[in-house]
């Protein structure tokens, strides 16, 4: 991934671009900020449904989980785009056991990627027990188990690396 | 379960807090699709069509409630959420509701519905010559009246015939034939392939 617009790259439609390595355009969006309240309300809401979730950060630039990996926090690539960035950017699959902190893993959802996070630990004694470092959409980011997600973002999936 | 306490659902922080972690617009319509408060309201909205236009107007009033408008709107994902299920009941309102959602800044998931809905419709959208008069059509609104397809000014097709106009409104209600997609239909019970043949 080479680098990113923020408003001076839009093209007459509204649209932005931020670009993988291999040079290939990828759209992004721009979102309207939520107020920093909101989203500290909305990031208590997750915290109490879902146990086991360390809240990492609470930003109200509008990025999700592929601008998170992606594009360094500044931009909102929808998730259908995770294809074309991980072949642009030169990833490969690899299996689970293969895994290392710095890859990332897919999710899906009823047979369409759904959501993408950053492995951040890995215990191998605990049967592949994996954290990730995710954003979930317009919520906070959060640190949890690779499984610990609301359904909406599917179920992980595959695993992917740029290392050679 | 009350109809207001599915609408407090639909409006609380949990259930936008839960369709805010839609990484895109597809899963999120695919949340919106699956989510329980949503299959609710939509049955109880089938159970009392009253009910349509009281969700119609509940979008109305929260679309004017943003109190921070350097923000994206508060109730986005209610908004979208009401969007939904009025597209699963009443084109009409649905067309107007898309209307002032568009018209609405700091929208976010809802314009996307809207933009969305509108497409789906526009496609379904016909156009009927009728007598020298243009008449727009919805097809999901038309079907009530019996009505279904076509695009085609059907007073340049010299082949149709049988054409007559019942309603003083802006519907045909009674028989038509029609042309879509290059296919003549019949309102009555002959199937496309015999019209195409009688023509």
């Amino acid at each position: 991934m080479s680098i990113l617009r923020l408003g001076d790259q839009s093209t007459p439609s509204g649209d932005c671009f931020v670009y993988a390595r291999s040079g290939k355009p990828i759209p992004c969006e721009i979102v309207p900020s939520d107020s920093l309240d909101l989203m500290r309300i909305h990031g208590q809401e997750l915290m109490n449904w879902r146990r086991g979730l360390t809240l990492r950060s609470i930003s109200n630039y509008p990025y999700n989980c592929v601008g998170m990996i992606f594009a360094s926090r500044r931009a909102w690539v929808e998730i259908d785009h995770i294809y074309d960035l991980l072949t642009g950017d030169g990833y490969r699959q690899i299996p689970v056991n293969d895994v290392m902190i710095g890859d990332v893993v897919v999710y899906k959802n009823q047979g369409f990627a759904s959501h993408v996070a950053l492995i951040v630990d890995i215990d191998r004694s605990m049967a592949n027990s994996i954290r990730v470092i995710s954003k979930w959409g317009k919520n906070p980011e959060f640190i949890h188990f690779q499984e610990n997600v609301p359904d909406l973002l599917g179920k992980p999936a595959e695993y992917w690396t740029e290392r050679i | 379960m009350t109809f207001l306490k599915i609408l407090e659902q639909v409006e609380s922080d949990r259930f936008a807090a839960y369709l805010n972690a839609a990484s895109g617009f597809n899963i999120f319509r695919l949340a919106l699709e699956n989510k329980q408060e949503l299959r609710t309201l939509i049955r109880e909205m089938q159970k009392h069509p009253n009910y349509a236009q009281s969700i119609f107007q509940r979008l109305s009033s929260l679309l004017k409630v943003n109190h921070q408008p350097q923000y994206a709107h508060p109730h986005d994902v209610a908004l979208a959420g009401y969007l939904f299920a009025l597209s699963h009941i009443n084109s009409e309102l649905t067309v107007d509701a898309i209307d002032q959602i568009l018209r609405t800044p700091q929208l976010w998931w809802s314009q996307r519905l809207a933009k969305f809905l509108q497409a789906k419709l526009s496609k379904d959208e016909i156009q009927i010559d009728w007598m020298g008069q243009t008449k727009h059509m919805n097809i999901n609104s038309a079907s009530s009246d019996g009505i279904v397809v076509n695009v085609v000014p059907i007073t340049t097709q010299p082949t149709l015939r049988n054409i007559t106009q019942t309603s003083v409104s802006d519907t045909i209600t009674t028989s038509y034939n029609y042309k879509f997609e290059n296919r003549f239909f019949s309102q009555d019970s002959q199937s496309a392939d015999a019209y195409e043949r009688e023509i």
